[in-house]
């Protein structure tokens, strides 16, 4: 067997070598370790030792010619008489160095594929050395499904999984409406309760107590009656059927809502009833002192305020307006009066709470409603803010609406919607006719927990606290 | 026994490990008839006298490199760097000799390193630094940052007891608080390496933290609890190599929610790993971003004011925690 | 020292020894068999295993990687030596480190790392535990022209000369580090003058004169062991070879290699032994032939040890917890100490000769002491 003579590395970085002469001819019997040749690289010159005894059978690489390291040169036959050498292991150059597997200690990422959450908040630095570190939100993201994989968490993620649960279904409370932890538990909650509770029968309100005003049923502008809005990819898939028609995918938080008004119409039996309310000093003194507070206070003031402090006293009266009931059949009076007002944001309707309106005086109300409807455009709500209301204030009258029937704020036991004040002839005392700025208030209810006679009372004591404003009126 | 400081407490892991073994001994620069620059080594010369507690010259790396030596023959010694920031004048010994031995030639090298570090006194930046990161990520070396008086005595104990290099980070700052006093048992205790306790339990958020900033969150932990209705975890690292994940670990699965408080700079921090360890293990148990509070990326300055906007403190933990928990 | 014609040939084998050691490994570099960087020390012979021979058994070797000289004056294995060159897994660094970055605290070595200089201070605390221990061991530390220039060749011996350890410094002066000529490493004449700035004594010695190194070693071993201090000596040789193997050297002027290579320490050892009628023909025949299969034998164990397991790789960070025998005293053999055995591998160290490897001595050279 011939045994190859190779090129040496004649130092680390040497990657080729000369041979400078051949000490020895092809036919030579050559010792071990005896030199063959001369070797030159840029870092030294060195006589090359033979790397087993035997004949030098064949020169491979001639005089002055340049190799790799490693390259064969030379050929030796080993000489059978001789003392069995053993051939040595003839070991590669530096370079094969095995590469020691690169395993990080420690379980890598599990399952699924990482997908980055949405960073920024996370990192707190003072000072310079980051400047990115406190960023907000990123802004709108171009896929779908990076959009996606920011709305939830990682955790959430799972427990989804875990639980079977659609995330399509879920409302986010998480900053910019991300799904959390505490969402997919409360769905949880919920879809026992819902599993639980009695199916509702759409019910027009009855004809109740004689002091009640003249209950009004309109139709709703909801969808009516479908058992469920969401598509579920396996049942139903809706294509464009023709030119004329165009498929819009609804959002995430479009979705959510949708989700939430079925199941509010599934959940409580709606009733609805209605006042009107005389607001001409309010809307006299608005006119008059609106501007002037804007520019001292930096914020605006409205109906609003007015309305809900007046849906305060209204619940002092009536506590069983600021209740839930359960899926037990309990019902829980709430103690704090945390009023939920509804805010329209360019992404949808939100209801953020304004915890414990009662102690507000008027202005006090202004600037809660004020800061946080700012915080809602802005998208920078916070778990709080999204939590615990009790009563909603509904106030689409912006758009110029007399009338609306509101759907109930799941668990809720009512709601308020303040349409548009508008100027109206109407007949005053004496049997007098005058102008007067007036508003129809709509009070939605749940059946199972109000009757007329309560949603009634109610009504009539906001109307009482609004029509008791003089003309002169502190709002402090 | 009466309540002692945490200087006090490392003085008497000393005293009694120089009393319990004559292997270990002392030697730094005017640890002997000055009894250290903070007066950790006070009446040690009397006791043990100028073989076992040596005043060396101003030369940290012979201070280092003989400690090296002296393990190698089966010492014990405990080299004292005045303050810690003059460790890197030692820094190849650490590095090249002591670490490596054991690995390459199979000799134990049983050394503390110890000295006072962190920032908090006016020291200025070459007074106040936090080293631990150099080390941490130096493979052959414990890191250990005790934050209370029992922490100190037991972790100081078992250091020395170790039979490999360990760097022992005293903080100056806890050095003589009068709440930090508290009363030690009588007996011979360690506190073992590698071992986390948690300080405050909670369900709503994980602090990870260690050192000093041990106490800046539990007073955090205090406000959020009673101001944001927050139940936050704060768990005391006490070792960083070796580090306990699996403490770490229970707790940010059971809370979801993690931020990560350490008075060393930002970047490359001991913050880093831990957050990359988070994500690596428990990415799916996480409800929102791993977060830190650390000192921005610049060194430690001098003047109060540049000092108290240098150094994370509650308040700044407090702010990181509302953030987070909104998430 | 009074030296016999024992000690006199064992001297010269051990200076034969490590010239065909360094010798076979220049082979097997050149062979592709070696890899990484090759540090040789032809003409280092007698500073270094007359140094070396100047030392009892309780006394410490601190050497730098020209000093197999030293390492096999001491004991230490040839065969640990190509398995350390080779890279083979029973390599007493376990493959872990190359070269002669090997060492065994029983046998007084300790195992240098390539920050020269770096290895000083640490002989010092080897010193100082010697000192605290009360025990009469002398610490002989080696290190090159170059090093002296470190910080650490500065903290050492200050520190050394005010705790009056049992040092000696030993500088093998060989003319260059790497390419740095003395001419551009210090201003001084000779670097024994700087013992002078430590209070200590120093002298400079004719590095490739054997005897007359033992001579001055000896003197200086003497003065530290009876409590004196630390002494400076700076042994004047000439590396005749570049740094590394890889490293053609043609910054030394050729006139100046020649010049040094007449001054070859092992020729004119020869030449003295052959006056003396110490060394006949037969007997250097004879010594060339048991050298030779020390060599081969060393280098034939290596090439059957196996490589090392890459599945270690990240093993051997930490030491186990356990006591700690002081080196030198009662017991320090059992293991139950942690410092008694390699506890990477549970087996004893490899660094020192086992019995049943090729013997250093013939006979007739352990006879009479």
């Amino acid at each position: 067997m011939a045994t190859p003579v190779k090129m040496p590395r004649l130092g680390e970085s040497v990657a080729e070598g000369t041979v400078g002469s051949w000490l020895k001819k092809e036919g030579d019997l050559v010792e071990k370790d005896e030199s063959l040749a001369e070797i030159i690289t840029d870092k030294i010159n060195a006589e090359l030792p033979s790397p087993v005894a035997g004949r030098l059978t064949k020169i491979l690489v001639q005089a002055d010619e340049t190799v790799p390291v490693g390259a064969d040169i030379a050929l030796i036959e080993e000489n059978v008489e001789a003392t069995a050498t053993p051939t040595p292991a003839t070991s590669a150059p530096a370079a094969s160095a095995p590469a020691p597997a690169s395993t990080p200690v420690g379980a890598a990422s599990q399952q699924s594929a990482p997908s980055a959450p949405a960073r920024p908040q996370g990192t707190t630095a003072m000072g310079n050395g980051r400047g990115a570190a406190s960023s907000s939100v990123r802004s709108a993201p171009e896929q779908q499904g990076e959009e996606e994989r920011q709305r939830i968490s990682p955790l959430a993620r799972r427990l989804a999984r875990e639980h079977g649960i659609d995330l399509n279904d879920i409302a986010g409370t998480g900053l910019g409406g991300r799904v959390r932890r505490d969402d997919i538990m409360a769905y949880l909650a919920n879809r026992q309760a819902a599993q639980v509770a009695q199916p509702a029968q759409p019910v027009q309100v009855p004809a109740a107590a004689a002091t009640a005003p003249a209950p009004v049923t309109t139709a709703q502008p909801a969808p009516t009656a479908t058992p469920s809005v969401v598509p579920r990819a396996t049942e139903f898939v809706t294509i464009a059927q023709t030119p004329d028609e165009e498929v819009v995918e609804p959002s995430r938080m479009r979705l959510a809502i949708a989700e939430h008004m079925v199941r509010s119409k599934r959940t409580s039996p709606h009733a609805t009833t209605v006042v009107e309310v005389d607001m001409t000093n309010i809307a006299k003194w608005l006119e008059k002192h609106k501007q002037e507070f804007k520019q001292r206070e930096g914020y605006s003031i409205s109906y609003v305020p007015f309305v809900m402090k007046a849906v305060c006293e209204g619940i002092r009266k009536f506590p069983l307006i600021n209740s839930t009931w359960t899926p037990d059949n309990k019902i829980i009076i709430k103690k704090r009066i945390n009023l939920g007002i509804a805010v329209a944001t360019d992404v949808g309707l939100v209801v953020p709470t304004i915890y414990d309106a009662d102690q507000y005086t008027l202005a006090g109300l202004a600037k809660q409603v004020n800061a946080v409807a700012q915080r809602a455009r802005a998208n920078k709500l916070t778990v709080q803010d999204m939590q615990n209301s009790t009563f909603v204030v509904n106030n689409p009258g912006t758009f110029g609406t007399i009338i609306s029937v509101p759907i109930i704020n799941q668990p809720h036991a009512g709601i308020l919607s303040m349409d548009a004040v508008v100027k109206r002839p109407v007949v005053i005392e004496d049997d007098a006719i005058a102008v007067r700025s007036m508003m129809y208030l709509c009070l939605s209810f749940d059946h199972r927990i109000l009757d007329g006679a309560q949603a009634g009372g109610f009504l009539q004591a906001v109307r009482n606290k609004l029509q008791s404003y003089g003309r002169e009126i502190d709002v402090y | 026994m009466s309540a002692v400081t945490y200087l006090e407490a490392i003085s008497q892991a000393i005293r009694e490990e120089m009393r319990r073994d004559e292997a270990v001994f002392l030697l730094g620069e005017d640890v002997g008839t000055y009894g250290g620059a903070f007066k950790v080594s006070a009446g040690f010369l009397e006791e043990f006298g100028p073989e076992r507690v040596i005043d060396t010259p101003m030369a940290e790396g012979a201070i280092i490199g003989s400690a090296v030596g002296a393990a190698l023959m089966g010492m014990r010694p405990i080299a004292e760097m005045q303050f810690i920031d003059f460790i890197t004048c030692g820094f190849d010994q650490i590095i090249n000799m002591a670490s490596k031995m054991y690995w390459r030639v199979g000799m134990p090298v049983p050394m503390v390193i110890r000295g006072p570090s962190g920032g908090g006194t006016k020291g200025g930046p070459f007074h106040s630094v936090s080293p631990e990161a150099w080390f941490f990520h130096t493979p052959g070396i414990k890191v250990v940052v005790p934050a209370t008086a029992y922490d100190a005595k037991g972790l100081l104990k078992a250091a020395v007891r170790d039979n490999n290099p360990v760097l022992y980070l005293e903080h100056k700052l806890l050095y003589r608080m009068p709440e930090l006093r508290e009363e030690l048992p009588g007996e011979d205790y360690t506190v073992p390496l590698g071992k986390a306790i948690v300080r405050r339990e909670g369900q709503d958020m994980t602090i990870l933290t260690y050192g000093a900033m041990v106490h800046q969150s539990l007073k955090a932990a205090q406000i959020l609890e009673e101001e944001d209705d927050l139940a936050v975890e704060v768990v005391d690292l006490r070792s960083l190599t070796p580090l306990d994940r699996e403490t770490i670990l229970e707790s940010v699965k059971h809370t979801n929610k993690v931020l990560i408080v350490h008075e060393d700079t930002l970047t490359g921090g001991i913050g880093a790993e831990l957050a990359a360890i988070l994500a690596e293990d428990l990415f799916e148990y996480l409800d929102g971003p791993i977060s830190r509070v650390a000192a921005p990326d610049v060194a430690f300055p001098y003047a109060p004011p540049l000092e108290a906007a240098f150094l994370p403190n509650s308040e700044k933990i407090v702010a990181a925690a509302r953030r987070l928990a909104a998430y | 020292m009074r030296l016999g014609r024992a000690d006199l040939l064992q001297i010269y084998s051990l200076m034969r020894l490590t010239r065909a050691m360094e010798d076979r490994t220049r082979t097997l570099f050149l062979q592709g068999r070696v890899v990484g960087g090759v540090y040789t020390a032809q003409g280092h012979e007698a500073t270094t295993v007359g140094a070396a021979m100047t030392l009892s058994e309780g006394d410490c070797i601190v050497p730098q990687h020209r000093d197999l000289g030293m390492h096999l004056a001491r004991g230490v294995s040839p065969r640990a030596v190509m398995c350390q060159w080779l890279a083979r897994g029973n390599s007493p660094t376990l493959g872990r480190d190359g070269q002669v970055h090997i060492g065994d605290m029983h046998a007084g070595i300790v195992p240098m790392i390539s920050m020269l200089g770096e290895s000083l201070p640490v002989a010092c605390g080897v010193a100082l535990a010697m000192k605290m221990r009360g025990r009469d061991g002398v610490v002989l530390a080696s290190c090159g022209d170059g090093a002296t220039s470190t910080g650490a060749f500065h903290e050492a011996l200050n520190l050394a000369s005010v705790q009056k350890l049992p040092v000696v410094f030993l500088i093998e002066n060989n003319g260059y580090a790497y390419s740095t000529p003395n001419s551009k490493e210090f201003a001084v004449d000779t670097l024994s003058a700087r013992a002078a700035g430590y209070g200590m004594p120093g002298a400079t010695v004719d590095g490739n004169d054997v005897l007359a190194v033992m001579e001055v070693v000896e003197q200086a071993v003497k003065h530290a062991r009876e409590g004196k201090g630390p002494v400076l000596i700076e042994s004047k040789t000439f590396r005749v070879r570049g740094h590394s193997e890889a490293d053609k050297a043609d910054y030394v002027p050729p006139e100046l290699r020649e010049e040094w290579l007449k001054k070859d320490p092992i020729i004119r050892f020869e030449a003295y032994l052959s006056e003396q009628g110490i060394l006949t023909e037969e007997r250097k025949a004879e010594i060339e032939a048991r050298v030779k299969a020390i060599v081969d034998d060393a280098v034939r164990f290596a090439e059957q040890s196996p490589a090392p397991d890459p599945a270690t790789v990240a093993d051997y960070v930490f030491a186990p917890d356990g006591p700690i025998a002081i080196i030198g005293e009662a017991d320090d053999h059992n293991p139950r100490y942690v410092n008694a055995l390699d506890t990477r591998t549970g087996k004893p160290f490899t660094t020192m000769a086992q019995p049943g490897e090729p013997a250093y001595r013939a006979p007739e050279e352990v006879a009479k002491r």
